[in-house]
């Protein structure tokens, strides 16, 4: 016997013509297109919206890698692996309007600081001021509106000195810029001010650290970037550097989470579209009933009854899993725009939500979720076929 | 060596040798049916019937309607299971077997024709013929000239693309004919074939089938209440009262 090796000409001729001719599986394959579709897409939506959250944080608050508690400015990297590694000085301030006041990490950094690839993730806005003896600060969009300041407007600074025996101080600059990254969780506390002015303004040394911008090969390899840093500067211990989640542990804990629930979301969804190919299997072979009895009658085995509705009802399962994955990148794509439109009207209820940001297509997710929905759905359709054993030639006879 | 004869013997396992004289043979069948669905008693339809069919000889069965004529050929085709007793197609016992190789060997052996004509209502005339040669293994380009001569034979060459809902019931009944013959089965096994026909259509019918059974050497196992068409087969049984006593022709001792 070799039978098993080739699909038998008739179950071949059968699958097919069943797919082709029958409105239910047709029906089955756009369901499961419409299902797959939105699936896709919250997940693209969701995956690019954290990673590009988390790039905001990396290029304008903590770099990948963040040395702690020390200016290098000589830092000895590998050109390959770090792109740019910046001295800043930060720390936390009180800024008062006329009218209002706000927490902010002020962050003292150099000119050069805001490279193509920070100025790709930030848009500044600036006139041209008088010349003035009062130092500059920049402002996100969101704090300056909270504090009902705009560009050429004075604010004061209050700094909780690190030194316990010296009481706070006031300052007043003047805003000289105003910055918007489009996440405004991440914008209403950040403010950036020239890095020699941070240093009169935060003395301690624990003010002082080095961002790391890392090769975007080197992102999933931080360890090594790690390692060769320790190796090449001597004196630099691996405790005083920190990678950017380890930093940020409650921000990328909350990723994590919503990661997982967007997962466990699209599994609930895939179990009960598996459900719904199983019914509609069940539902094909009720409707086929007198043909599959026909069929055994000139000398189909079940099996081959079995294999037949079996192929018919997974090609268009694949075929609608197929067709959703298309529909759901195009759909990404094509709301990217919009939402990015969405963002710069600055609607309040949607300050939490990065909504510009790249449409980046989670293939491992969307493979996953795909493979998931294929193999529950087949397995549910095969067991579901199982019934065809139950319908004999002799059905023909008695029920008609 | 012809690819008919090699594809379809090669398709199963055959250990049953085509030149078995006796293609089917029922030995001692009893066929009892519960009288009622909570199972309280039995009927009896079939008791201790013996029956062989021989190659190339055509045997009509007769009797009143409820007798059990169709009973006793769905259980020589091996459709139905016989309360007791043995049904050997070329020599193999159908008990015997799991489904795979009983599908099988009906595909290969037995060709049917009932009342109500069965076809794959999705499949055109042409693709109906040649279902059971493609269920043997066939591709549709390697059975397709056999199924267009038999549809020819039988003045259908103008049908082969039309669907059974476009079809008349003497044509469909045709159809359900070049079916029967397509595997060149050892015995067709025809239940009431013209049942369902106009006096005109049935003759038709009636004479194409014994004609196409004698020029292609079948055997046929004919069951009708219409008493013309019986007698001309080679034998002729008539069954009453649970046993069939030869009318015409010599039978055939188990
Ligand atoms: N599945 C069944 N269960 C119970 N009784 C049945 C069943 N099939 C047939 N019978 C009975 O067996 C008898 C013989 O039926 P059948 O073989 O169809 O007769 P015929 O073909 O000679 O008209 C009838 O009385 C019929 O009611
Ligand atoms: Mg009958």
């Amino acid at each position: 016997m070799n039978g098993s090796a080739v699909v038998n000409p008739f179950v071949k001729f059968w699958s097919a013509k069943r797919i082709f001719k029958k409105g239910r599986l047709l029906g089955c394959l756009v369901l499961i297109a419409f299902v797959m579709a939105p699936l896709v897409c919250a997940l693209i939506f969701s995956e690019s919206m954290i990673a590009g959250i988390t790039n905001k944080y990396i290029y304008l608050s903590d770099g990948h890698l963040q040395i702690q508690g020390v200016a290098y400015d000589g830092l000895v990297t590998d050109d390959a692996m770090v792109l740019h590694a910046d001295s800043v000085v930060s720390g936390y301030a009180l800024v008062y309007s006329s009218s209002s006041t706000s927490s902010l990490l002020v962050k003292g950094v150099s000119s050069d600081y805001f490279n193509e690839s920070r100025l790709s993730q930030v848009s500044f806005e600036t006139t041209d001021l008088e010349p003035s003896n009062l130092k500059g600060i920049a402002l996100s969009r969101a704090t300056a509106s909270k504090l009902g300041v705009s560009i050429g407007d004075r604010v004061a600074l209050m700094i909780v000195p690190d030194d316990a025996s010296r009481s706070p101080r006031p300052v007043l600059v003047r805003v000289e810029a105003i910055f918007h990254s489009g996440y405004d969780q991440l914008d209403s506390m950040l403010s950036f001010v020239d890095r020699e002015y941070a240093r009169t303004l935060f003395t301690s040394s624990s003010s002082a650290s080095v961002e790391v911008l890392v090769d975007d090969t080197y992102i999933e390899r931080l360890d090594d970037v790690i390692a060769d840093l320790v190796l090449k500067n001597e004196g630099l211990s691996l405790r005083e550097i920190s990678t950017w989640n380890e930093h940020n542990v409650s921000v990328y804990n909350n990723f994590v989470t919503s990661k997982q629930m967007i997962l466990i979301i699209l599994l609930i969804v895939i179990i009960v579209a598996a459900f719904y190919t199983s019914s509609v299997a069940q539902q094909m072979i009720q409707d086929d009933m007198k043909p599959i009895s026909i069929a055994k009658l000139i000398g189909m085995a079940d099996s081959q009854v079995r294999l037949s509705a079996f192929i018919s009802v997974s090609s268009v399962t694949v075929a609608g899993i197929v067709l959703g994955i298309g529909l759901g990148i195009g759909i990404g794509y094509g709301l990217g725009p919009v939402l990015s439109a969405l963002s710069n009207k600055g609607l309040q209820s949607l300050s939490f939500y990065l909504l510009d940001f790249v449409v980046d297509i989670p293939w491992k997710s969307v493979l996953l979720i795909s493979v998931c929905l294929m193999v529950l759905s087949t397995a549910s359709v095969w067991i579901a076929l199982g019934k065809t054993r139950r319908i004999t030639p002799m059905r023909l006879f008695t029920s008609l | 060596m012809h690819p008919t004869d090699r594809q379809i013997g090669d398709h199963i396992d055959r250990p049953f040798a085509k030149q078995f004289d006796r293609p089917i043979q029922l030995l001692d069948i009893t066929k009892r049916f519960k009288a009622a669905q909570d199972g309280e008693g039995e009927i009896t339809i079939l008791e201790d019937v013996d029956l062989c069919i021989a190659r190339g000889e055509s045997t009509a069965i007769i009797g009143k309607s409820g007798s059990g004529k169709s009973t006793l050929l769905h259980i020589a085709g091996g459709l139905d299971s016989p309360t007791s007793g043995k049904v050997l197609c070329n020599g193999v016992d159908f008990a015997t077997l799991d489904d795979k190789r009983r599908s099988s060997l009906r595909n290969l052996h037995i060709g049917f024709i009932f009342q109500a004509n069965l076809l794959l209502e999705d499949f055109t005339a042409l693709e109906n013929v040649m279902a059971p040669a493609m269920i043997a293994g066939r591709t549709a380009r390697d059975c397709r000239p056999r199924a267009l001569s038999l549809l020819e034979r039988l003045g259908l060459g103008d049908r082969t693309h039309h669907l059974p809902s476009q079809l008349s019931g003497g044509e469909k009944q045709r159809i359900a004919i070049c079916r029967a013959l397509m595997n060149e089965p050892d015995v067709i096994m025809a239940d009431e074939p013209t049942g369902a026909l106009d006096e005109e259509n049935a003759q038709e019918v009636e004479r194409l089938l014994l004609d196409l059974v004698k020029e292609e050497g079948r055997s046929l196992l004919l069951v009708t209440h219409n008493n013309d068409f019986a007698y001309r087969c080679d034998n002729v049984y008539l069954l009453k009262n649970h046993a069939l006593s030869l009318e015409k022709g010599l039978g055939l001792d188990v």
